[in-house]
């Protein structure tokens, strides 16, 4: 980030991570940016969208694949919850089935032939729930697309997040920099400490 | 070059609106589909205050403004007359009619209790309306509204005729009917679904014919290819995406493109590309185009194919701050541009004079004439005042 030096974002992120190191239990805790904004105009371009982190910092995070033959078979090896062809069409449009599924798992990842036929087959329930499956292609790993949302933060990953995140915002801000006032950075268990 | 892509590049300003006392943001654009001899086209402009400008599209004077309506989103004409519709946040869908002057709506179409609509589209045939709401509790809406006007009937609110709820879960963004079959409509919401439905099937979960995601936040969707069968969106995060529902039923996907940020990855000789504004289909050569822009005014126009965005040209000397709607006549190869500068400027092809110089404050110069010249010498005149 141009106006955070690596060397600030990292005394900060220390300070939140290791400040009252006595009285910590070992538990998973959240981090927090806070942002906050000025010279931005109500009527200006609405600003929204998803940033991949690094690691997605959510433990117990589940996933599971709408998978094709050869994605059941990727997803088998590595024992990852899927869902065949066969089994999906045992939904078929059964409410409570599917209500069922989309509470069972935090996200879905589909194959290309699968996922559109998601509506036909399951109905609106996993678009209602906002779960609805993100693609997965044969060019990609369901391993290591799926990996990617189980693990947690350690050591300078909150950093580098934090560092990912703001770049993202400050580059759909139309002022960039001259939009943010103030960065924080809070874990649960430390106040919030100023990043700039 | 192509011949179409040649006629962006040869796109000049032919007309810029008159100074308006209050200077606001131009957030949509929509022009009248009636031709009524005598009568020059009209455009509507969507304006950051709460009003509707309506304009004469040839002189870019304004006409007529319908104000005080804080909360307004998207401005559209009927097909088949000359009256301008806006949803709004208040959850009304308001009609005016368009050439009279009655600041006050000609009739009102009213949501369920706190819906907050924040987009909408009427069908082609000017019969079905329909509306998008922010995520109030834990329901986003579509809603429906019959909006031929009977003449018995006298009434001037409208109630719904129902509303679609299971299929987004966040605020919807965007309503697009089909440009020619009445009966589809396309939504995308923040939730990062575009959703396809067929309106003359009876309940929503049937209505559905696909889902397609963006995995970000939708900003803009639109119709595309031959006989519209595809559709494509835009992204808050300046992302693009394009599917195919040709292939819904074959073993094909039906993903064409999915751009997850086109800043990333479009080639341009110079400049840069700040934002996208949204999408332009152009029939006679079956060719999909994306607008997009800088923050100090430049245009880009991109051209899609299945390999990218390959970048066309830049419409400069324009605009002096970001572009945030357009509106392209088929009719005549004509575009209308406005911008958070306030200006609402008219562009045409052919080879014209030495285009203005950039504007860079909120002051517009007195209306000067510029007649579109092929092959001139001069520098621009100043013609006749208007």
């Amino acid at each position: 980030i141009s106006k955070v030096s690596r060397d600030s974002l990292y005394e900060v992120v220390q300070e939140v991570l290791h400040e009252n190191q006595h009285r910590r239990r070992k538990f998973l805790e959240t981090v927090e940016l806070q942002i906050s904004l000025k010279n931005y105009d109500s009527q200006d371009k609405r600003f929204s969208g998803t940033v991949r982190l690094k690691s997605t910092p959510r433990p117990k995070f589940s996933v599971c694949v709408l998978g094709d033959q050869q994605h059941c078979d990727e997803a088998k090896a590595v024992d990852i919850p899927r869902v065949d062809t066969q089994a999906l069409k045992k939904l078929s449009k059964n409410k409570k089935l599917v209500k069922k599924l989309a509470k069972k798992y935090d996200a879905f990842l589909a194959s290309e032939s699968m996922i559109k036929q998601i509506p036909r087959i399951l109905g609106p329930g996993l678009n209602k729930a906002g779960k609805f499956p993100s693609l997965l292609t044969h060019n990609e790993n369901v391993v290591a697309k799926a990996d990617e949302v189980q693990s947690a933060m350690i050591d300078d990953e909150p950093a580098h997040n934090t560092r990912l995140a703001v770049s993202f915002l400050v580059s759909l801000l139309k002022k960039n920099w001259q939009n943010v006032r103030a960065l924080y950075i809070q874990s649960t268990m430390s106040k919030p400490q100023r990043l700039y | 070059m192509e011949k179409i892509e040649e006629q962006f590049a040869n796109l000049n300003i032919v007309k810029r609106s008159s100074e308006t006392k209050e200077p606001t943001y131009l957030l949509g654009i929509d022009t009248s589909k009636t031709v009524q001899a005598e009568k020059g086209s009209l455009v509507a402009v969507l304006c950051s205050n709460g009003s509707i400008r309506i304009y004469d599209k040839e002189r870019l004077n304004v006409l007529r403004e319908f104000r005080g309506y804080p909360g307004l989103n998207g401005v559209k004409f009927a097909n088949s007359c000359d009256s301008v519709y806006s949803s709004c946040t208040d959850g009304t869908v308001k009609c005016w009619d368009a050439r009279l002057a009655s600041e006050k709506p000609v009739q009102l179409f009213k949501g369920y209790p706190s819906n907050i609509f924040i987009s909408f589209d009427i069908s082609c045939n000017d019969h079905v309306i329909c509306a998008g709401t922010e995520k109030v509790d834990d329901d986003a809406l579509l809603v429906f509204w019959d909006a031929r006007i009977n003449s018995q009937d006298l009434s001037t609110t409208k109630d719904p005729l129902g509303a679609y709820s299971e299929t987004h879960s966040d605020d919807i963004t965007q309503v697009c009917f089909h440009p020619s079959n009445p009966n589809m409509v396309v939504s995308g919401s923040t939730d990062g679904l575009v959703n396809v439905f067929d309106i003359t099937v009876d309940n929503e979960e049937d209505a559905l014919v696909t889902t397609c995601n963006s995995v970000s936040s939708v900003s803009y969707i639109g119709w595309s290819g031959k006989d519209y069968k595809q559709i494509y969106c835009m992204t808050h995060d300046e992302g693009f995406c394009w599917w195919d529902l040709n292939h819904l039923d074959t073993n094909e996907p039906i993903t064409c493109l999915n751009i997850p940020d086109v800043r990333e990855v479009i080639n341009m000789k110079e400049g840069i590309l700040d934002y996208l504004i949204g999408g332009l289909y152009h029939e006679k050569t079956d060719k999909l185009f994306v607008v997009g822009g800088t923050n100090t005014g430049i245009i880009h126009i991109m051209s899609c194919t299945t390999s990218g965005l390959v970048h066309v040209t830049r419409l400069q000397g324009g605009h002096a701050a970001t572009v945030r709607s357009f509106c392209w006549n088929m009719q005549d190869d004509s575009l209308l541009t406005g911008g958070e500068d306030a200006q609402l400027l008219l562009w045409k092809p052919g080879a014209v004079e030495k285009t203005l110089t950039k504007k860079d404050s909120m002051k517009i110069a007195s209306s000067v004439y510029q007649r579109v010249r092929v092959h001139s010498n001069h520098s621009y005149k100043k013609r006749k005042k208007q």
